[in-house]
């Protein structure tokens, strides 16, 4: 872990180190990435205008789902965006690489590059979460702020397992593109809304089948106080985190075994 | 008569369809290749369609009418809005900013047909492999009753033409956009921007009719919204910028912007173009 831990810091210099060789571009992708979160600000801000609520959830409360989603997804972003080259490194050959290495073909895919552009959602998520907090009435205790912080992280570590299990399907599909869209699209834009808002059996889809309800909707249910909302009994949302946890330790294990598929372009 | 006896004009006329023609199958054939991609596909969009559908008549649940547009209207427009999304607006990188990177943007150059026209072609390709898709959203959106159809033929004639016309436009500033990888060396950021600017603006992500006030008139006068909002408001049998008419009109206006610009930057962009190694 010690090890991992300095890995990652080294990787975070070099990109540091290779993104100011081109200082422009870096600013250049840092706001395109705002833009690209902001475009789903926009669309839920200009809902609410029009319509000042959500399934229930006043405007201030859909905001702090908004918030707490898209804070999951810059952990998702910052620490496990290379989960998406999957399809590329299968392309082009660059896993061929990987075999050969003494080291986990998992860190090896998760330390390929490092992209600073991410700073751009957590600047995005950072001021969301500044904003709705503060304006929604939250009864904090420092254990509640904890809990927040582990739902946060471990809804990163969901949606980093989905893109993981998506990715090591181009082992037997080589392209999976459609699914990545997928993913970002659900997430991206239906992750944003309270999910009692698609019915009984959307919401129980949503937590068991694809389980969205755990970057958003459950961690934000339970700060606000609105276990109302879930369809099974509120204390079980504490619990909530591990799902985000286990999910993604069993992505590792899937990527492992679908990388015995792969075949080489022999490139 | 043979290809020989041929007039060399019409040859010339021939080869040209012939090579359209190939850029046209080879755009098409890069979005089919792939057949659990294409499923996945049909099935992420029979997926959307479901949500909005779903979304949308939640949202208006005990209101029969916000900004004066209906629950129906609301919920066909998001239909049909991501029909217009999946089809026809190339809101995503394509590929030319990965060849220039790559040095292989060097075999479009001698190709017979110019980088541009290239791009545009494949471009009509990938629309032709995305039919799929937007079969399955239309009819998955009929049977959830969620789809209402124009009101005569004019509207969806109207429709049909503007929405074309709104996919060039969008198609070219693609294409511009994609060109920057000429002059930088990451292209995610300005086409970010550009992308998000472009869903918002056209009305593909909610419809303009919600937009505040202070807000909507400069989104209409953007050249986005005439590549969603416009070509919906005629098959809801809306009337803007006077009718067909007067869309088309804008529309064309800003094709000649969009052609004279890409024009512009293509020229430059390949007197940019380094390629390194081979």
């Amino acid at each position: 872990m010690v090890e991992l831990a300095k890995d990652f810091r080294t990787l975070l210099r070099v990109a540091w180190l290779t993104e100011m060789e081109y200082r422009a571009n870096f600013l250049i992708s840092i706001v395109g990435a705002l833009a690209y979160n902001a475009s789903q600000l926009l669309f839920i801000s200009v809902l609410l205008h029009a319509f000042g609520g959500v399934a229930g959830w006043t405007g201030p409360q859909v905001f702090v789902l908004f918030g707490i989603r898209m804070a999951s997804h810059s952990v998702c972003a910052f620490f496990f965006r290379r989960m998406t080259d999957l399809d590329t490194v299968v392309h082009t050959g660059e896993f061929d690489r990987y075999l050969l290495r003494p080291v986990s073909l998992f860190l090896q895919l998760l330390m390929r590059r490092f992209n600073l552009q991410q700073f751009g959602d957590v600047v995005i998520a950072a001021a969301v979460l500044g904003f709705a907090l503060p304006r929604a009435a939250i009864d904090w205790t420092p254990a509640k702020a904890l809990w927040l912080v582990a739902a946060v992280a471990a809804g990163g570590m969901l949606e980093a397992g989905l893109q993981l299990v998506r990715g090591a399907l181009s082992f037997r599909w080589t392209n999976t593109e459609s699914m990545t869209g997928l993913i970002e699209t659900v997430f991206g834009t239906f992750g944003n809304f309270p999910l009692q808002v698609f019915g009984g059996v959307g919401a129980v889809f949503f937590t068991l089948v694809l389980p969205l309800a755990f970057v958003g909707w459950i961690p934000a249910a339970m700060l606000l106080g609105r276990q109302d909302s879930l369809w099974f009994p509120g204390w079980l949302g504490w619990w909530s985190p591990l799902v985000g946890v286990g999910c993604f330790a069993l992505a590792i294990v899937f990527f492992g075994r679908q990388s015995r598929h792969y075949a080489s372009p022999g490139s | 008569m043979t290809a020989g006896a041929r007039p060399s004009g019409a040859r010339g006329v021939h080869d040209t369809v012939g090579r359209a023609w190939a850029m046209v199958r080879l755009g098409a054939a890069n979005a089919l290749v792939f057949r659990a991609n294409v499923v996945v596909s049909m099935l992420s969009v029979a997926l959307q369609t479901v949500l909005l559908v779903t979304v949308w008549r939640a949202v208006y649940s005990g209101r029969h009418s916000v900004a004066g547009v209906t629950g129906d209207r609301a919920v066909s427009y998001a239909v049909l809005g991501l029909v217009l999304g999946h089809l026809a607006l190339p809101w995503r990188l394509s590929s030319l900013p990965e060849r220039v990177r790559e040095g292989t943007v060097a075999t479009d150059i001698i190709r017979p047909v110019g980088v541009v026209g290239q791009s545009l072609l494949q471009s009509i390709g990938a629309a032709v492999g995305a039919l799929p898709g937007v079969a399955t959203a239309l009819l998955l959106g009929a049977l959830l009753g969620g789809l209402t159809m124009p009101a005569t033929v004019s509207a969806a004639f109207g429709f049909m033409l503007t929405a074309a016309l709104g996919w060039l436009i969008a198609t070219l500033l693609n294409l511009m956009v994609s060109m920057v990888a000429f002059w930088t060396t990451d292209t995610r950021g300005p086409f970010y921007v550009y992308r998000a600017v472009a869903s918002f603006a056209s009305g593909a992500l909610v419809p303009l009719w919600f937009m505040p006030d202070w807000l909507r008139p400069t989104l209409e006068a953007l050249p986005f919204a005439l590549q969603v909002f416009a070509p919906l408001q005629l098959w809801f049998s809306e009337q803007p910028l006077g009718g067909v008419g007067g869309v088309v009109l804008a529309q064309v206006g800003w094709l000649v912007v969009a052609a004279l610009l890409t024009a512009l930057v293509s020229w430059r962009a390949l007197r940019t173009v380094v390629i390194n190694g081979g």
